[in-house]
Parts: structure tokens; C-alpha cells; sequence
């Protein structure tokens, strides 16, 4: 009748093993693809923005970061994923050019306001640029900077003593309002 | 075999002028325009000469700059052949206006509710056009229409103005502009349809009957919908189901996404099986781009569909068996443990246990890890051992028998008629399995049976479900035997345009025929997503079914058909 | 020494001042009583939940109160009591209000009757009862049964569709399994000669259930559904009717109801095993010679539980008009089969 239920209830009750997690003590085994919070490769962001465009919610936002790369542009923005909004569904790490965004196996997020969970790239990015590094790459960058302001006003220079040669050239026939003129552009 | 050039060849040869445009995509697929006063012939001539006595529902279109609306019928057939009919027909946009086809199927009722709710399309001869998904509120605005100005309007981002109703509640009101003033076109009040309240004691008679409410909120549904019985004591005389209490216009959305943006919204209508959603829309996609996806990706999707499948059953069977034993009852809870194991194999691969979006057009998002089949097959083992076990367990068990057997009928004749397809349809003697009407991918290639039970009632449905799952278990190791390497994805452009057209893909839901129906018009977000789900065919059927049973056997019944609400009402 | 000293007091105390010495016995006996079902009904609700947990392959409760959860307990009941007290506006307040309380009372009076174990002392046996009737087998049987009042009351009070439905499903329930129950009671009478469940104990040479087994099946079934237990639950059968005579109870007042369920599961764990059982009866183990009978008692005091909880877990409920049935077609001939079994063999043997 129902003796097969009973006996396979207490076969269970005797032989089987608990299998609740105890969390937060003991954390589950999570595969590498899963798809938790957001983890940016700092050095390797370009700020196309496809991620921005691509995610169907409108989570994430292009945003200047005051601890990027100095060699690059000044104006150059990294992802802001508001993860109030965000679903996990991984188009944004599809959708990245250099590969530089993916998705890690961390899950735990919480905050008492919504601003808490935005999380900026100083808290989704690896590989960042420490102190010294950015001193460093600062000191470069403003040597570039000075190298290419010399060579601008090198080239600058040269076109200018190239047009008054041609204008000396061609000033030999023409009036000297012509040359002044131009001598004072 | 039947095919479609044979059916437009006898619809062109007896309806001569009344067919507008036809194309034939394939074997299986007829699209043709019918002239509207001819609708309904055309159908009638359908079902008695070719058998198309499948109706699988319809969907409305508003074709802006053509100034018409076009209501699109799916029919089909339960086993003669298997060529599915898109019947178009076109209305004008001023005075839409359709005949209904409830005369012929009765299952079209719900499915022009929707239509007429969302677009303004009347349906001559319809026994009655109530709000289906929408509030008393919403009726008169149309939200489908392109024009539809929304809260807020979408185009220019204005608000209406928010007005207290006396529930408590805020409606926002659009306020007339000066133009329409002066035109005289101000918009009227909305029209008030008799409240479920109203509609249920109209139909008490005697003192000791009253309605209990099994309704938006109750432990035993799984969604709110709500279900009112007339109880007379403890038999149920009469029942009544309305639905939308969690309509989140997907398909309005998804006309507003880029393609590949909207497989995210697939995933969620059914959030349980969430892999045949995906391919559902990604097969339509693919038939409107041109392209296939490579051998490997075929394969990897089987099996992620499978494994997802015996998950889904694993809930079912094992929410249906909750409702009769309480939570506590040991079975249920050692199905949610086994089902543990399935979800890691599906997240080894897709990263997600829930709405996984997977699937991409002309391939998978992932390849198979390494050892997958070495962490599978212990699996698919253990889940062959326990459904033998837990068949052997319901089957002896005759407590169970007795709270099942005989309850809920359902006969062939009755299941056809009503709609109902996948499991709730193959209990009641039908062999009608979507692997084997409509085979997509790799599905040809394999072996495997499709279940069916001759009782049609709640028990057989549940023993429907165990069988599956090992059926599903025995795909699943042909797949990991035969699969090929290769590339997992096609190449598809970074912009996806498919050309003007359309498509319909149908896939076997573990809830039955889920069907995707696209209608792209050149630019990279689609004209037009229709999802056609089972369960609207299982809501649309249970009233009949619940006349005359007690209240523990509604929970019975309603229980067996698995249902997920989130996919009626989208 | 010192034991046998106090012994004979209060034996001398009791001879000069009968009438006093029963009122005392009376209020302390209550007392112990009433606080001793109460940490048993909360030790009832934690086995089950740690029995119920092994079968379904989870822990159960094991943060409160270190490995075992053995506080937690307690900590529902401190969150129960520190609930808001809501009255339904349309609820017959007094009856609402009287229906816990009559509930309490039932077990109350239940318990006070029912012996609870015995001490051996010197080679007499001191049955720990407090008032020891000469029908009180009989009288345990029919109190069990007033609990369907309190469902009742509590469920029509309630102005709920639900708790109606539940409360006619308990009534329904309770009337159909109180006659085989109570034929059960009098065939084991027949045999022991007498309704006093003590003399009952100490006539039980071989144990009941081997003289009436089928006396047994029936009563432990028609006791499974007296308490209301799975797979006879229907009259809080929640994927039905919600919460059925308890949907609009809350706080102390659901706590109150919710523990004279589990209390009346201990006292009618202690019927079963009083009337076929064999009670108290066995061998005197060698060490712990006063409190043998006390250690046996318990023992299958707790089988029986776990027993019940065991059924609990592993079956699904039946529908209200197939319980009636089994009630009225099967239970009643079955123990009208039982009761003339049990003349006969006494006759026999007398």
C-alpha cells in the first residue's frame, strides 16, 4: 500500500548525507564561465564605449577615471556598471573589442543606498596603475608632451622661414604691402 | 506526405481571387494573404479537406505606412502532416474589423481577446470581447499600435498628467492639445466593463454557494492569475480565470531592441525553461538571415535544451506533488536536490542557473568546457535511477492513486479541440512532439521515442513528465557520443539587418509548442515579436475541466498542467 | 534513606488532612503538568523538525543555540510573543478569542488524567498521575476529541471562507473517527477488565498489540487522524485552503493553537502506548532500578513520535470525502470485527 514510501523515506533518512550549503561558511564550487560582477583589464580599456551601447538596460556609463593611463588621451572614459539595473546577461563582455571586460564569480553586492551599488571602474578594474607606476608614466607622458611641443614649433619654425624665402622670392616683383602682410600673418 | 505546394495548389484551385500574395518557404511553411470576407471559408475548407485542425493562434501587426493592420492565423496540424499555414489578412486602419474564427476552433477565443485589447481590432461574431492581459483603464488606447504615446511618450519623453483614481491608485492623462481641440477629436471616457465581481454573482443561485478564491495570491499557484470557483460546499459548480496581473509587454519592448538585445527578454517569459525561449527566437532570426549555425553549436544546443528540459519536469512534477503533500513531502524535496546537479552541468557552460540567454544567432555563446561529459554522464546515470524510482514510488503509492486517478480527464477529442499541446496532450493519446512534427537542428539524426499515455488524467500527465526525463537523459548521451568539433559560431555581420520578411520557428518547450513568430522590416530592431506559448492554451482550458470536481482536486488539476504565468501573460 | 523518610511524612500528613493534601497534589500536580507538556510540546516541534530534515537530506535547525538548535525553539516563541494582536474586523471577537483558550484547556484536562509514567520505589510501583479515575481511558478518548470544538469555534469565528472550510472539514473529520476510536478504547477494556488506564498497564502480561492487532491498526490510524496529522490534514491543508481554522490567527493566539496540536500529539502518543504498548512494562534495567519503568516509558513514548513524523514525510494528504469514507466504510466494520475479537479471547481466557 504505502509501505514502499515509508521504507524508502527511512532508507533516506538512514544512508543519504546533508546536503545544505552552509553558507557563508562554506561557498559554492563555481564553474569559470559564470557570470558574476564585472572585472576591467584598466590597461587595456580603450573607452569605445560598445559595452554602453550594446547593454539592453542602460546600466553602464562611460566615466572619466583620474587613476588612467597619462600616455593616453586625456579625455579617454571608462565603464560605470550600476549593477541596480544590471541583469548578468554578459552581451557587454561579448560585445568588448579588446576583451578587456569579463565576468568574474563573485556575486555578493548590497548596499543601504542605490549609489552603493554603481560600482565605478576604481571598484570593477584590475591591473590598475599603482603610485609609483603613474608617477612615472606621468613623467613620460609630460616628456612627450614637452618632445612634441619642440617639434611643433621646430616644424612651425621651418614654415615659416620657407614661406619668407618664397616670399622673399616672389617679393622681389611684388609690392612690399605684399610681404608685410604676410610677414605680420 | 502532404506538402505546403499541395495545399496553396488546392486553395488557389477552389478559392480562385481570394488568395492575395503566397509564398511557399519550404515543405512545412505556406504563407498566403487571404481576402478578409473569406477568411473563414478558407479555414473551414482547411480542417475538413487537409486536417488542419490544430489551431495555433494569431497575431496582430500594425503596419503604419501602409495605413493597416494585418491579423496573421497559425494553423496546423495534430499528426495528418505536418505544414503549418500563416493565413494573413489585412484591414484598414480607420474601421479594423475581422471575422473571428470561434465558430471553428475553440480555442481562438483568447487569442483575438488579446488582439482586439492591445489593438483595437474588431472581431465579428467574437461570444465576448473582454480585457484579457490590460486593466479596465488601458482600453481604448491600444498600447501595440506604433502610435501608442505611452507613459512617458516615448519619442518626446512627456508625462501625463497624474490624476488620483478613488482606489488609491495614479492614472496618468494625456491632456488634449489645442489642434485637438479645435478638430473636435477630444479623446472620449473609456468605455467600463463589468467587474469579475459583478460577473460571479450574477451566477450565484442558491444560498449555499459562494466564491472562493483561489486568486492572485494563494501558496498553491505558482504567478498570480486569478482563479475564482462558485463552491457549493465542497464541490466546484463553475470557474473563472482572468490573467495579466504580471504583463510586462515584452513584445512591445522587443520592438523597440536591436536583435541581439532581445534574447535577454526571450529568457524571461519563461523563466524555468529559458533555453527553448532563446532558440524559439534565435531559429526565426536565423530563417529571416539565411544562415545555420555549424554541426558543433547544433549539438551543444540540444543538449542544453534537454538538460534544461529534465530540470523544468523536475519542477513541475515536483511543485505538483507539494500541492498534495505539503511541503514537507520527501519526494519534492529530493527532486530539488537532484535538480541541483542538472543546473551545475547547465552552469559549467553557460555561467547563469536562470535565464542563461545562450543561444546567439548562427551558433552558442560558449563552448563546452573541459570534462564536461566526464561531469555529465555520473549525472544523467543517477537521473535515470531516480525517475525509475520515483515512477515506482507514485505508482505504488495508492494514496496518490486514489487523489489521481479519473480526476481531471482530459479526452483526445476534448485535448485537440481546446489547444492544449506538449504533455497535458500526449497523456491524452495524441503523438504530438514538436521534435518530430517541426525538427530543427540535430534532431533528425537522433533516436528517441515520443512518450504518450492513453488515461488522459492528472496521473498519466505526471507519468508523461517522469518518462520524458529519462527519454531526455538517453538524447542527452547520444549527443555527448556523436558530438563533432569544429567552430561554434558563424560569422553574422556586427550590425544584424535582416531583409523585409518573416519568419516562424517552433520549438518543444518542455510546456509544449512554444512558437516565435519575427517580422523584420530592414532596420536592426524588428517590426514585430509574437511569442505563442502553451500554457495560454492550459489557461484558456481549465475552466471547462474544473466543473463538478472538489476543491482539493482543482489543486490537482491545475497542478498537473505545470503551468509558468509568466508566459501567458508576457 | 532520606527518601523513604519524606515518604512517610507526607504519607502521615495526607492521613490527618485528606481534603488538604488532595487540593495540594491537585495545584502542584498542575502545575508540573502544565509546564512539563509545554517543554515537551516545543521538544515534540524540534524533533520534528530535525526528523523531517534527515528525510529530506537538510539540517533542520542548526544555528540557534549551538550544533543542535535546541533554543530555536524559543526563539520562536519570543518572536511570537512580541507579535501585533489583530482582531479580523468582521470576527465574533469573544468566540475568537475563546477559541485558543478552550484549546489549552482541552489538553489540559486531557493531561490530567493520563499517567505519565511510573517510579519504582522500594518495589512498589508509584504511577505518576494526578488524578487517577476509574474511567479515565475513556475519559482521555473522549477529551482528545473536544479539540474539534476549538477548530471549530476558531474557524467559524474567524468570518473567513477559508476557515469555514476548514473548520466543517475538522468536524466532518472529527465525527467520523471518533466511533472506531472509541470502540478500540472499550474492546481493550473488555480484555483488561477495567477503564482505569493504570490497571489497564498493569494487566498487559503480553502486550496488546500481539492480542488485537487489528484493535491496533485501527486505532493508530483513527489516532493519526484525530490529531489531524498527514496524510489527514485537511483541515489545514495549506495549497488549499490556506491556512484552513487558522488563516486568521496570528502572534501568541496561532502559537497557542499551533502547540496544543504537538501536545495533543504527545498525549495521544502516550494512549497508544499506555493501551497497547504495554505502558511502563518491562524488564527492570539493572543501574537505574527507580526510574526503569520511567526510561521504558519514554522510549516508546518516542518511537511512537517519530513514527507519526515518519507517516508526516512521506505521504501525500487525502481529499476531505475519502477520509469520510475510510472513516465510515472501512474503520467502523473493521473494529466492530475487533470488538468481538476481543469478547471472544476473554471470554476464552477468563
Amino acid at each position: 500500500m504505502v509501505v514502499k514510501n515509508l521504507k524508502l523515506t527511512l532508507k533516506r533518512a538512514i544512508s543519504d548525507v546533508e546536503v545544505t550549503r552552509l553558507y557563508p561558511e562554506v561557498l559554492m564550487d563555481l564553474p569559470s564561465a559564470e557570470r558574476g560582477l564585472h572585472i576591467l583589464d584598466i590597461r587595456t580599456c580603450i573607452g569605445c564605449g560598445a559595452c554602453a551601447r550594446i547593454c539592453p538596460n542602460n546600466c553602464v556609463e562611460l566615466v572619466p577615471y583620474n587613476r588612467g593611463n597619462p600616455l593616453k588621451n586625456k579625455k579617454l572614459k571608462y565603464p560605470q556598471i550600476d549593477y541596480g539595473r544590471c541583469m548578468f546577461c554578459g552581451l557587454c563582455v561579448d560585445e568588448c573589442p579588446p576583451s578587456c571586460l569579463t565576468m568574474g564569480k563573485a556575486f555578493e553586492i548590497t548596499g543601504w543606498e542605490r549609489d552603493q551599488v554603481i560600482y565605478g571602474p576604481d571598484k570593477i578594474a584590475v591591473g590598475k596603475y599603482t603610485d609609483q607606476e603613474l608617477a612615472e608614466l606621468a613623467v613620460e607622458a609630460k616628456k612627450a608632451e614637452e618632445e612634441k611641443k619642440k617639434k611643433a614649433a621646430a616644424a612651425k619654425a621651418k614654415k615659416a622661414k620657407e614661406a619668407k624665402a618664397k616670399a622673399a622670392k616672389e617679393g622681389d616683383g611684388d609690392s612690399g604691402e605684399k610681404a608685410a602682410e604676410n610677414k605680420a600673418e | 506526405m502532404t506538402t505546403a505546394k499541395e495545399v496553396l495548389d488546392a486553395l488557389q484551385s477552389s478559392f480562385p481571387g481570394s488568395i492575395q500574395e503566397s509564398r511557399e518557404e519550404s515543405d512545412r511553411r505556406l504563407w498566403a494573404t487571404i481576402k478578409p470576407n473569406m477568411i473563414v471559408d478558407v479555414c473551414k475548407f482547411l480542417t475538413d479537406k487537409f486536417d488542419f485542425d490544430h489551431y495555433s493562434g494569431s497575431a496582430g501587426m500594425d503596419k503604419i505606412d501602409e495605413n493597416l493592420f494585418e491579423v496573421t492565423e497559425i494553423m496546423a496540424s495534430h499528426g495528418a502532416h505536418q505544414v503549418v499555414a500563416l493565413l494573413k489578412v489585412k484591414t484598414p486602419r480607420d474601421n479594423p474589423s475581422v471575422k473571428s474564427l470561434t465558430g471553428l476552433y475553440w480555442n481562438a477565443n483568447w487569442y483575438e481577446r488579446e488582439i482586439w485589447e492591445m489593438l483595437g481590432i474588431n472581431f465579428e461574431g467574437h461570444p465576448g470581447l473582454y480585457p484579457l492581459l490590460l486593466p479596465d483603464d488601458l482600453i481604448g488606447s491600444w498600447p501595440w499600435r506604433k502610435d501608442f504615446k505611452g507613459y512617458p511618450d516615448y519619442n518626446t519623453g512627456e508625462r501625463g498628467i497624474e490624476k488620483p483614481t478613488p482606489d488609491g491608485y495614479t492614472e496618468y492623462i494625456f491632456p488634449p492639445t489645442d489642434a485637438e481641440i479645435k478638430a473636435g477629436t477630444v479623446p472620449v471616457v473609456r468605455p467600463k466593463y463589468p467587474s469579475f465581481q459583478e460577473l460571479e454573482e450574477a451566477e450565484i443561485k442558491a444560498e449555499s454557494e459562494m466564491i472562493l478564491h483561489l486568486g492572485p495570491q494563494h501558496p498553491m499557484i505558482l504567478g498570480p492569475f486569478l482563479l475564482d470557483l462558485l463552491v457549493d460546499g465542497e464541490r466546484v459548480k463553475k470557474a473563472f480565470m482572468d490573467m495579466g496581473y504580471i504583463h510586462k509587454g515584452i513584445e512591445k519592448i522587443m520592438e523597440n531592441r536591436t536583435y541581439l538585445q532581445g534574447i535577454t527578454y526571450t529568457d524571461r517569459m519563461c523563466y524555468i525553461a529559458s533555453l527553448s525561449n532563446n532558440e524559439a527566437y534565435c531559429g526565426a532570426v536565423e530563417r529571416l538571415m539565411g544562415i545555420e549555425a555549424p554541426p558543433r553549436a547544433q549539438y551543444i544546443r540540444v543538449i542544453l535544451e534537454e538538460l534544461s528540459r529534465i530540470q523544468s519536469h523536475l519542477i513541475g512534477v515536483g511543485e505538483f506533488l507539494e500541492f498534495l503533500g505539503g511541503a514537507t513531502f520527501s519526494p519534492f524535496q529530493w527532486m530539488i536536490v537532484d535538480r541541483e546537479d542538472v543546473l551545475s552541468c547547465i552552469e559549467s557552460v553557460t555561467g547563469a542557473r536562470i535565464t542563461h540567454s545562450f543561444v546567439r544567432f548562427g551558433g552558442v555563446r560558449n563552448d563546452l568546457p573541459d570534462g564536461f561529459a566526464e561531469m555529465t554522464r555520473p549525472v544523467l546515470k543517477n537521473m535515470v535511477e531516480r525517475c525509475e524510482e520515483y515512477k515506482e514510488l507514485l505508482l505504488s503509492d495508492s494514496i496518490y492513486r486514489k487523489r489521481m486517478e479519473g480526476v481531471g480527464v482530459l479526452k483526445p477529442a476534448d485535448a485537440r479541440r481546446l489547444g492544449v499541446s506538449g504533455p497535458p496532450l500526449r497523456a491524452s493519446d495524441t503523438s504530438y512532439d514538436m521534435r518530430k512534427e517541426d525538427p530543427i537542428l540535430v534532431y533528425p539524426d537522433l533516436d528517441f521515442n515520443v512518450i504518450t499515455r492513453t488515461a488522459g488524467d492528472s496521473e498519466a500527465r505526471v507519468e508523461v513528465r517522469l518518462d520524458e526525463m529519462i527519454e531526455s537523459c538517453y538524447i542527452i548521451e547520444q549527443c555527448l557520443d556523436q558530438i563533432p568539433t569544429g567552430p561554434i559560431q558563424e560569422k553574422v555581420p556586427k550590425k544584424i539587418k535582416p531583409d523585409p520578411g518573416e519568419a516562424y520557428c517552433r520549438v518543444e518547450d518542455p510546456r509544449g509548442e512554444m512558437g516565435f513568430y519575427v517580422v523584420s522590416d530592414g532596420t536592426n530592431k524588428p517590426a514585430r515579436v509574437k511569442a505563442r506559448g502553451p500554457v495560454f492554451a492550459y489557461f484558456q482550458a481549465l475552466p471547462p475541466l474544473l466543473e463538478g470536481v472538489y476543491v482539493a482536486d482543482v489543486v490537482a488539476i491545475a497542478g498537473s498542467m505545470d503551468a509558468c504565468t509568466s508566459e501567458v501573460d508576457r | 534513606m532520606v527518601l523513604s523518610s519524606t515518604i512517610t511524612t507526607i504519607s502521615e500528613f495526607a492521613a490527618q488532612e485528606p481534603k488538604l493534601f488532595g487540593l495540594i497534589i491537585g495545584l502542584v500536580g498542575a502545575a508540573i503538568i502544565a509546564s512539563v507538556i509545554n517543554i515537551g510540546a516545543m521538544g515534540a516541534v524540534w524533533l520534528e523538525r530535525k526528523f523531517l530534515a534527515d528525510i529530506t537530506n537538510r539540517y533542520g535547525p542548526n544555528r540557534v543555540g549551538t550544533r543542535w538548535g535546541i533554543f530555536q525553539l524559543v526563539a520562536d516563541a519570543i518572536k511570537l510573543f512580541t507579535k501585533e494582536d489583530s482582531i479580523p474586523l468582521g470576527a465574533d471577537k469573544p468566540v475568537y478569542v475563546w477559541a485558543p483558550i478552550v484549546a489549552s484547556a482541552t489538553t489540559m484536562l486531557v493531561a490530567a488524567a493520563l499517567p505519565f509514567g511510573a517510579l519504582n520505589i522500594g518495589g512498589k510501583e508509584y504511577p505518576l498521575v494526578v488524578a487517577n479515575m476509574d474511567i479515565s481511558a475513556f475519559y482521555v478518548e473522549a477529551g482528545l476529541s473536544i479539540m474539534a470544538i476549538a477548530a471549530f469555534m476558531a474557524g467559524w469565528s474567524s468570518n473567513n471562507k477559508y476557515s469555514m472550510l476548514g473548520a466543517f472539514r475538522g468536524v466532518a473529520r472529527m465525527i467520523s473517527y471518533e466511533v472506531p476510536m472509541g470502540i478500540c478504547v472499550i474492546s481493550v477494556a473488555i480484555m483488561a477488565h477495567s477503564l482505569n488506564l493504570v490497571d489497564i498497564v498493569h494487566a498487559q502480561s503480553i502486550w496488546y498489540v500481539f492480542a488485537q492487532p487489528l484493535g491496533f491498526v485501527v486505532f493508530t490510524v483513527a489516532l493519526i487522524t484525530d490529531l489531524g496529522r498527514i496524510p489527514f490534514d485537511q483541515t489545514e491543508a495549506e495549497e488549499e485552503i490556506i491556512a484552513g481554522y487558522v488563516t486568521e490567527y496570528g502572534g501568541i493566539r496561532w502559537g497557542l493553537l499551533y502547540f496544543q496540536e504537538y501536545i495533543t500529539m504527545i498525549l495521544g502518543a502516550m494512549l497508544l502506548v499506555l493501551l497497547f504498548l504495554g505502558g511502563w512494562n518491562g524488564v527492570t534495567l539493572p543501574f537505574l532500578a527507580p526510574i526503569s519503568p520511567m526510561i521504558w516509558y519514554i522510549m516508546k513514548v518516542l518511537i511512537v513520535l517519530i513514527f507519526m513524523i515518519w507517516v508526516r514525510g512521506s505521504l501525500v494528504r487525502f481529499r476531505i470525502d475519502q477520509v469520510t469514507d475510510l472513516g465510515w466504510k472501512w474503520m467502523l466494520p473493521l473494529s466492530m470485527v475487533n470488538l468481538a475479537w476481543a469478547v471472544a479471547v476473554g471470554l476464552y481466557f477468563a
